[in-house]
């Protein structure tokens, strides 16, 4: 039952290398200790856009949890190639709700996570016109709708030009023709920037059209069953036949895979 | 038609202003009904009042005091409001520091007005120090229990972003985590200055030489209580008008994104 990790060579100071033997926490209601991660083991060459696949409850936020730093107890490593650790640079993040401040516009909601430098402002007048907003700049987030309030998010999370992207399920409650607008322009940011992605999902089907490659995930306590590279051309079409064969393809393979059992 | 509508409009019962117009003029009515029914000293007619306003405001008398009830006023009320704050987003935050002060903020809490009065009157001596820490002893209490249940309220996914992001510890305060107890600090400061005002008087009245509170001690054993009325109206203009001129501007400001 050994999972088929095919690393690639890391060369890139900031490839990410991911060791964690154990990560549990105190589940205060009842009185014992849970574990949610345990030796899951994987790299991530500089960026690649990453996906995590895994049945809910699997320990996904709480991996990026760790990886941004938010939680730094854990029994194991995360560091990049040069030794450095993720928090030493900057972090993107995306929840999976917008997470805007309510009493800011949506330009302030951008630049407030930043120095306000004058090109940082300039930066995040871009971002929020990449993101097809500039008519809203002065907006308060409460007259937005959900994918507008979003698209802020996806700004913000650039804004500082981040060295590591985390995504935790960020398109999960819109609609589909919403949510494929908003993967397409985080694409169009990514690949601009170049920045090393990891995005939580349990949909498969967006985990195909947005990825590099997809690592799934195992019922708590968490680890690596499968890490599944996607070699499709981009620009992807949301459409394309190739992208469905794939998917039926991998489920006919490990029909049990999105479940978290291989 | 289209007159008899805008007419309508004009008189309707909803129009805000004009029932305060209204409702003001009525008070003052059933006032000088109501004086001029009894033909007493013990209430004077609004005319009486307001002659009497007017000429303490010339000699420049009721200014005086006025200004020094204001001074301690402000005094008070800033000392209430950043202690008040202070400690409350304190144990609000801390479960142990909580737990700490939690008897102590209670004792406070139940102590009444007057006994805090007196005790810093015989602890501290008839002075302006005493005087302003019995006040502000007074309301701290009141502050700190708004500001610890707003500190319970702050949404810790906000100010995970701040985390994630990186933003300095002080940005973090200023930015992310003050403006969620602004409705907070508001309602401690609304509910403050009346409450702080009403304890200055009996302040004043107990061991202070000046002032309004002093003043209408004074008039209280004259039994000139024409003067006052006088007095308590220059105090409740002064108070209007901070309402409207100072609280109410900074309410709006601050609510603008939930007003629309």
């Amino acid at each position: 039952m050994e999972n088929n990790l095919k690393e690639k060579p890391l060369n890139t100071p900031h490839d990410l290398i991911v060791d964690i033997l154990e990560k549990s926490y105190d589940n205060k209601s009842k009185s014992i200790r849970n574990n949610a991660i345990k030796n899951m083991k994987f790299n991530v060459p500089q960026g690649q856009f990453c996906c995590l696949v895994g049945p809910s409850g699997c320990g996904k936020t709480t991996l990026l949890n760790l990886l941004s730093g938010l939680d730094e107890n854990l029994n194991g490593i995360i560091k990049y190639q040069d030794g450095s650790i993720p928090k030493d640079w900057p972090i993107g993040y995306m929840f999976q709700e917008p997470r805007l401040m309510p009493w800011l516009s949506v330009k302030q909601n951008v630049t407030i996570v930043t120095q306000q430098t004058s090109e940082e402002i300039e930066l995040s007048e871009n971002l929020i016109n990449e993101m097809g907003l500039s008519k809203y700049m002065d907006s308060f987030p409460s007259e937005l709708s959900g994918g507008m309030q979003r698209r802020v998010a996806i700004a913000r999370a650039f804004v500082n030009k981040p060295k590591i992207l985390l995504l935790d399920e960020p398109f999960i409650s819109l609609d589909e023709t919403v949510g494929n607008l908003l993967r397409q322009m985080l694409l169009k940011l990514w690949e601009q920037q170049k920045t090393t992605v990891i995005f939580v999902t349990h949909d498969l089907r967006e985990a195909i059209y947005l990825s590099d490659r997809i690592l799934f995930l195992s019922k708590g306590p968490s680890r690596i069953i499968h890490d599944f590279n996607i070699n499709i051309n981009r620009p992807r079409k949301l459409n394309d036949k190739e992208l469905d064969s794939l998917r039926i393809e991998l489920i006919s393979n490990h029909p049990e895979i999105l479940s978290g059992k291989i | 038609m289209s007159s008899e509508i805008s007419k309508n409009k004009y008189f309707r019962m909803g129009n805000p202003i004009y029932m305060r117009i209204f409702s003001f003029v009525l008070l003052l009515f059933v006032w000088q009904i109501s004086s001029f029914l009894i033909q007493s000293d013990v209430l004077p007619s609004p005319k009486t009042v307001l002659s009497i306003f007017f000429n303490e405001m010339v000699n420049g008398e009721m200014l005086y005091h006025l200004g020094i009830t204001l001074w301690r006023v402000i005094l008070a009320f800033t000392i209430a409001m950043l202690l008040g704050t202070g400690l409350g987003i304190a144990m609000g935050s801390k479960k142990n520091v909580n737990i700490m002060l939690d008897g102590w903020h209670i004792l406070l809490l139940n102590t009444p007005a007057l006994v805090i009065i007196i005790l810093c009157y015989v602890w501290f001596g008839l002075n302006e120090i005493a005087a302003i820490t019995a006040v502000a002893l007074n309301k701290i209490p009141n502050v700190l229990v708004t500001i610890r249940e707003g500190t319970r309220a702050i949404d810790r996914k906000i100010l995970q972003v701040a985390d994630v992001f990186k933003v300095s510890y002080k940005k973090k305060f200023i930015s992310f985590f003050l403006p969620q107890l602004y409705p907070f600090i508001m309602a401690a400061a609304r509910g403050g200055i009346s409450l702080i005002w009403k304890i200055v008087l009996v302040v004043e009245l107990l061991g202070r030489s000046n002032g309004i509170g002093f003043k209408l001690n004074e008039f209280f054993n004259l039994f000139d209580i024409a003067s006052i009325f006088a007095y308590t109206l220059s105090f409740v203009a002064v108070m209007i008008f901070v309402e409207y001129a100072i609280i109410s501007p900074i309410e709006r400001r601050l609510n603008k994104w939930r007003t629309i």
